[in-house]
C-alpha cells in the first residue's frame, strides 16, 4: 500500500511541476479534466481552412488576426467571411465594416456576395475613433461580424485598447477580424505597437501568402493563396490551407488542396 | 401586316412545375447541358438570377433555388405540341423560341374586331393542349416586334392588340433594353441615357446608323413602331459550313477558334444587321491523328456578337477536352434565329421597384441613430447604383447614414 502511496504523491509532485511550469491546463487528472466548452465559430466557406483553424472558421466571442501583404488575398477571404456570416444567420444578417482606408470598394463587396444592404460601413477619421466606435457597435449586439481593416496603425494607446475589446467580444456572439497589413522592421518598432498587442490578444491569427496566379489562355482568372495558422488556442499552429479564389464577373472561391 | 404573338411565359420552368407539385411554388432554375442556367423561373429572377448564369452565380443570388435538369427531348415535344397547335389555323407560323412564336393573320382579319375572337379561340386552344399551367400571353399589332411587346407586357391568359394608331403611345415608355440589339449595344443606349423606346425613337437616323450600323437603323424602324420583318414559316435556310485550316498543328484549342471566328465574322455581321444571331453550332475538329471529334453547342439567346460567341465556345471546348492535336476546325450553323429581348422580366417583375426598395431598406438603422450622436456622421451603407458602368470606381458608392438621425 506504501508503495501506491509514494507512486501517487510522485505524480502529483510531476503534475504540480508540469502545472507550475507551463499552465494549469497543461496536465490535468482525469477526473478534473472538464471538456472546454464549445465555442461557436463562423465557417471561411473553405472546409480545408476550417479544418485547420481548431475553432472550425473564426471564432465568435474572439478577435481573429487575419495578416498578409498587399494582394495576398486576405480582403477577399475577409468579405468572403463576411458573407458567410450573412447566410449563417439569415436572422441575424448585419455585418459591419471598419474601413479606415477608406478603400472599400461596394462593387467588389459585392462581388465577393456580400449583401450590401445588410452591411453597415464604419468611416472613422483616426483609429482611436474607429476603436471607440467598434466597441460600441459590439454593446450593441446586433452585428453577427465585424471587419476591421487598418486598425492596427493606431498609437500608444492601442495595447490598451485592444486588451478592452478583448474583454467586450465576450459572450457578444460576434466575430471580430482584424486585417494587419506586415510592414517593416523598423516601422513596426518605430510607431506601430498594436500588432504585437493584436497578435497577443488574437485567439486565431492567421497569415496569408499568395502562392501564384490563375491564369487561362493569357488572361488572369484568379490566384491561389496560402493561410498558414500562426497561432490558435485551440489548433495546431504552423498548419495550412491553400485557396483558389477565382474572377468571373463575381468572386468565387474553389476548394483545392 | 397582322400579326399575332403567342408567347408562353417561362415554357421549360412550366414544363417542370407541371410534371412535379413540389415545384409549384419557390424559385426554380432550369439547367442547360454545360451546367449553365438555361431558364429562371418569375421568383428567381426577382432575386437577380438570370438565364445564362452558372449555378454558383445563381446559388449566391438565390440560395434558396432549386435546380432541375433539362429535358431536350421532352421540351422538344411540347414545343412541337405548341407549334402544332398554332399551325392548326391553316396561317403562316414562325417559331421564336420555346413557348414562342409568331402567327401571320393577314389573311383572315382586316381589323381589331376580328383578331379578339380568333386570339381568343387559340389561347383556349393552346390551353387545352398544354395545360393551366403553360397558358400563353397574346400580342397583336400591325409588326412583329410591337406584337411582341405586347405579348410580354400581359400576364398569361391575357391578350393585348395594339392598333396601329395607338404604337407610338404604347412603345414609348417601354424598356429600350427590349430592343433585340447585342449586349453591348444596349449597354451603349444605357450610358447614353437612353431608357425608353420613346427616347431611342426620337434619335435621328443618320446618327443611329452610324453609331449601331445597320442593325441600329432596323431598330429604330422597330421602336417606332415600323417592323419591316415579315413572318417566316418554318425553318430558316441555314449558311455554309465555315473551315479553317491551321498552318501549324497545335494542342490551343483557343488559336483555332480565333482563326475560326476571324472567318465567321462576315456571317456574324450579316446577321446582326437583320437582328438575326446563331442558336445553334456545330463544331468538327480535324485532328493529327486523323479522328474529326464534333461537339454541338446551343445557346441560351441567338448569338451575333463574336465577344459572346468566343466565351460561349471556348467553355465548349474546353469542356470536351479534344485529345492530340489540331490541325483545323470546321463550324455549320444548326439553327439561325431572330435576336429577342433576353431581359424579359424587365416588364413582368418591375425592375424599377427595385431601387425603391433598396432605397427602404437601412442597414442597422436603430443602431445607426443610436451612434451617429456620439460618433457623427462616419456611418455609411453601400450601394451600387450603376453596376454596368465601365469605370469600375463608378459602379458602387457609399451612402452617409447621418439622415438616419
Amino acid at each position: 500500500m506504501r508503495g501506491v502511496a509514494d507512486k501517487r504523491q510522485r505524480l502529483q509532485y510531476a503534475v504540480d511541476a508540469l502545472q507550475a511550469r507551463y499552465s494549469v491546463r497543461a496536465a490535468q487528472r482525469g477526473a478534473e479534466w472538464v471538456r472546454a466548452p464549445r465555442v461557436g465559430a463562423i465557417s471561411t466557406g473553405f472546409r480545408s481552412l476550417d479544418a485547420i483553424t481548431g475553432y472550425a472558421g473564426l471564432p465568435l466571442n474572439a478577435i481573429t488576426l487575419l495578416s498578409g501583404p498587399p494582394t495576398s488575398g486576405k480582403h477577399t477571404l475577409a468579405y468572403l467571411c463576411l458573407r458567410q456570416a450573412q447566410v449563417a444567420t439569415p436572422r441575424q444578417p448585419l455585418v459591419a465594416l471598419i474601413d479606415l482606408p477608406g478603400a472599400a470598394d461596394p462593387d467588389y463587396i459585392a462581388r465577393c456576395g456580400v449583401e450590401l444592404a445588410d452591411l453597415l460601413i464604419v468611416r472613422p477619421p483616426t483609429p482611436e475613433a474607429a476603436l471607440g466606435a467598434l466597441a460600441d457597435v459590439l454593446r450593441a449586439r446586433q452585428t453577427r461580424a465585424i471587419l476591421a481593416d487598418g486598425l492596427l496603425d493606431g498609437g500608444a494607446g492601442l495595447p490598451a485598447r485592444l486588451a478592452t475589446l478583448a474583454s467586450l467580444m465576450q459572450n457578444s456572439r460576434c466575430a471580430l477580424l482584424l486585417l494587419d497589413t506586415p510592414r517593416p522592421g523598423w516601422r513596426e518598432w518605430l510607431n506601430a505597437p498594436g500588432r504585437g498587442a493584436a497578435i497577443q490578444q488574437a485567439a486565431l491569427h492567421l497569415e496569408a501568402r499568395r502562392e501564384r496566379w490563375l491564369d487561362y489562355e493569357h488572361s488572369l482568372r484568379g490566384y491561389r493563396a496560402q493561410i498558414r495558422v500562426a497561432r490558435s488556442r485551440r489548433g495546431q499552429a504552423g498548419a495550412s490551407a491553400a485557396i483558389e479564389i477565382v474572377f468571373n464577373g463575381v468572386v468565387r472561391r474553389r476548394e483545392t488542396w | 401586316m397582322s400579326v399575332l404573338h403567342c408567347n408562353i411565359p417561362d415554357f421549360v420552368s412550366g414544363l417542370l412545375r407541371r410534371g412535379d407539385d413540389a415545384l409549384r411554388e419557390g424559385a426554380l432554375g432550369v439547367l442547360a447541358a454545360d451546367g449553365t442556367l438555361w431558364e429562371a423561373s418569375a421568383e428567381a429572377r426577382a432575386c437577380g438570377v438570370l438565364a445564362g448564369m452558372t449555378t454558383r452565380q445563381a446559388r449566391m443570388r438565390c440560395p434558396d433555388l432549386r435546380l432541375r435538369e433539362i429535358d431536350p427531348a421532352r421540351v422538344a415535344a411540347e414545343q412541337a405540341a405548341f407549334a402544332g397547335v398554332l399551325a392548326q389555323t391553316g396561317l403562316d407560323v414562325e417559331m421564336l423560341v420555346e413557348g414562342a412564336g409568331f402567327v401571320d393573320l393577314s389573311p383572315v382579319t382586316r381589323g381589331i374586331e376580328d383578331v379578339r375572337p380568333l386570339c381568343a379561340d387559340l389561347g383556349r386552344a393552346v390551353r387545352a393542349e398544354l395545360g393551366e399551367a403553360l397558358q400563353p400571353a397574346l400580342g397583336w399589332d400591325s409588326g412583329k416586334f410591337t406584337a411582341q411587346a405586347a405579348a410580354l407586357s400581359v400576364s398569361p391568359g391575357h391578350m393585348r392588340l395594339v392598333p396601329a394608331v395607338e404604337e407610338a403611345r404604347f412603345l414609348g415608355p417601354l424598356p429600350a433594353s427590349l430592343l433585340p440589339l447585342p449586349p453591348l449595344a444596349l449597354m451603349q443606349l444605357r450610358w447614353l441615357g437612353i431608357r425608353t423606346l420613346g427616347d431611342f425613337a426620337r434619335l435621328p437616323v443618320a446618327a443611329t446608323l452610324q453609331r449601331f450600323g445597320p442593325a441600329g437603323k432596323l431598330a429604330l424602324e422597330l421602336a417606332r413602331g415600323h417592323d419591316p420583318r415579315p413572318v417566316r414559316p418554318g425553318p430558316r435556310a441555314v449558311p455554309e459550313p465555315v473551315e479553317v485550316e491551321l498552318d501549324a498543328p497545335t494542342e490551343q484549342p483557343g488559336l483555332a477558334l480565333e482563326a475560326l471566328l476571324r472567318a465567321l465574322a462576315p456571317l456574324l455581321a450579316e446577321l446582326e444587321a437583320r437582328l438575326e444571331g446563331v442558336r445553334g453550332l456545330r463544331l468538327e475538329g480535324r485532328m493529327l491523328e486523323g479522328t474529326r471529334p464534333q461537339l454541338s453547342c446551343t445557346f441560351v439567346t441567338p448569338l451575333s456578337d463574336a465577344g459572346a460567341l468566343r466565351e460561349a465556345l471556348s467553355a465548349a471546348l474546353a469542356g470536351a477536352a479534344w485529345p492530340g492535336a489540331l490541325l483545323g476546325l470546321r463550324a455549320s450553323a444548326l439553327q439561325i434565329g431572330e435576336r429577342y429581348p433576353v431581359q424579359l422580366s424587365l416588364l413582368m417583375d418591375g425592375a424599377d421597384s427595385r431601387p425603391a426598395l433598396r432605397e427602404a431598406v437601412r442597414p442597422g438603422e436603430a443602431l445607426v441613430r443610436r451612434l451617429l450622436g456620439r460618433h457623427g456622421a462616419i456611418f455609411y451603407a453601400a450601394e451600387l447604383p450603376d453596376p454596368t458602368h465601365p469605370a469600375l470606381e463608378r459602379r458602387g458608392a457609399l451612402r452617409t447614414l447621418a439622415e438616419a438621425r
